[in-house]
């Protein structure tokens, strides 16, 4: 591929407003996360969106929620065992999938690039098996899409997918 | 309008899980304002190696990010070169290369929509003591990287966890 030249994708998709949360934990051996999964889980609430490390001196996860179990998740983490922990929201995500990445460098360079020079805030980010998902700020997502199409080829006429339906799973 | 659909499932099916041994996992960490930089830098890897298995991003605290690579090889010599040149001339950014890890993926129905699906996976492992060095999730699929040597005991236990459908 030459320099310069756009990168074609398939297709863009949004997700409903989300609200990021970050745990870092303060000691390398922490593992809090676990007990965190197993509480969000205890409350049915669903994950759309995680990602965690603990390969650097502080293990950090950074997990989405829908916007409307920021109570509920506020909650869990007022419990005891996560006060000595590092919390942080982000109050207004919405996560920017694009598909397929072709696991291509090339591409996740290139987004990370753009995401920068347009002071567009990318808090975090995840592969799947074919797609890229980007979470931003969820007022800024037609933006986004509107200026990636400065480097990035799309199907003519493409429009970005808003799923206009909700599954909820109901415990029995 | 709203519609009930019952489906029951005494473990957690999933389309297939995938082990796979001996990959690399690059971990940048960067503050946040040289995102620009370090995008046109990931995007001159190329050169080097092909494609990725795993990419995560996230910020630990509001000025530091981490972005994990993980790469289906070990790889070359010229890339670590490049990546301590680059991360040397910066003084703010620290590049670790961990290899050989471990890592599975499995992906299965609805995830992105159900709950208590990570929890499934990470007390499974947990409990038998199983680090997890870097996961992503999203979408339908989870990502599990483990240290060297634990990529084949963790896929017994995630198979023993949820369910491989074998028969149509």
């Amino acid at each position: 591929m030459e320099k310069g030249q756009k990168v074609r994708i398939g297709g863009i998709k949004f997700s409903e407003e989300l609200v990021q949360v970050t745990v870092a934990c303060k000691a390398s051996d922490d593992s809090s996360i676990y007990q965190l999964l197993h509480l969000l889980a205890e409350k049915s609430i669903n994950i759309p969106f995680l990602c965690h490390s603990a390969v650097t001196s502080i293990p950090a996860s950074s997990f989405c929620v829908d916007r409307s179990e920021l109570g509920k998740v506020q909650q869990i983490l007022n419990f005891s065992s996560f006060q000595n922990e590092h919390v942080s929201f982000i109050s207004s995500v919405g996560t920017l999938t694009l598909f397929p990445h072709r696991n291509s460098c090339r591409l996740l360079g290139l987004l990370m690039a753009f995401f920068a020079r347009h002071d567009f805030p990318l808090h975090s980010l995840s592969t799947s098996i074919s797609a890229i998902a980007l979470n931003t700020e969820y007022t800024l997502l037609d933006a986004v899409a509107d200026k990636l199409q400065d480097v990035l080829e799309l199907p003519l006429n493409h429009a970005p997918f808003r799923q206009g339906f909700r599954l909820t799973q109901i415990q029995p | 309008m709203e519609t009930i659909a019952v489906y029951k499932e005494a473990r957690v099916k999933v389309y297939g899980i995938t082990e796979k041994d001996g990959r690399a996992l690059v971990t940048l960490s960067f503050p946040a304002n040289q995102m620009e930089q370090w995008g046109q830098r990931v995007v001159l890897l190329e050169e080097h190696i092909k494609r990725f298995e795993l990419v995560t991003y996230h910020a630990a605290d509001k000025e530091r990010t981490e972005l994990h690579l993980l790469f289906d090889q070990i790889p070359p010599a010229p890339l670590r070169d490049t990546l301590e040149k680059w991360v040397k001339s910066d003084q703010q950014s620290t590049f670790q290369l961990r290899q050989p890890v471990d890592i599975l993926y499995l992906h299965g129905p609805h995830f992105q929509d159900r709950f208590g699906i990570a929890d499934i996976a990470f007390a499974a492992l947990k409990q038998n003591n199983i680090e997890i060095l870097v996961s992503g999730c999203a979408g339908t699929s989870m990502y599990l990287v483990t240290p060297a040597h634990q990529g084949a005991t963790t896929l017994k236990l995630l198979t023993e966890t949820f369910l491989i459908p074998t028969s149509v």
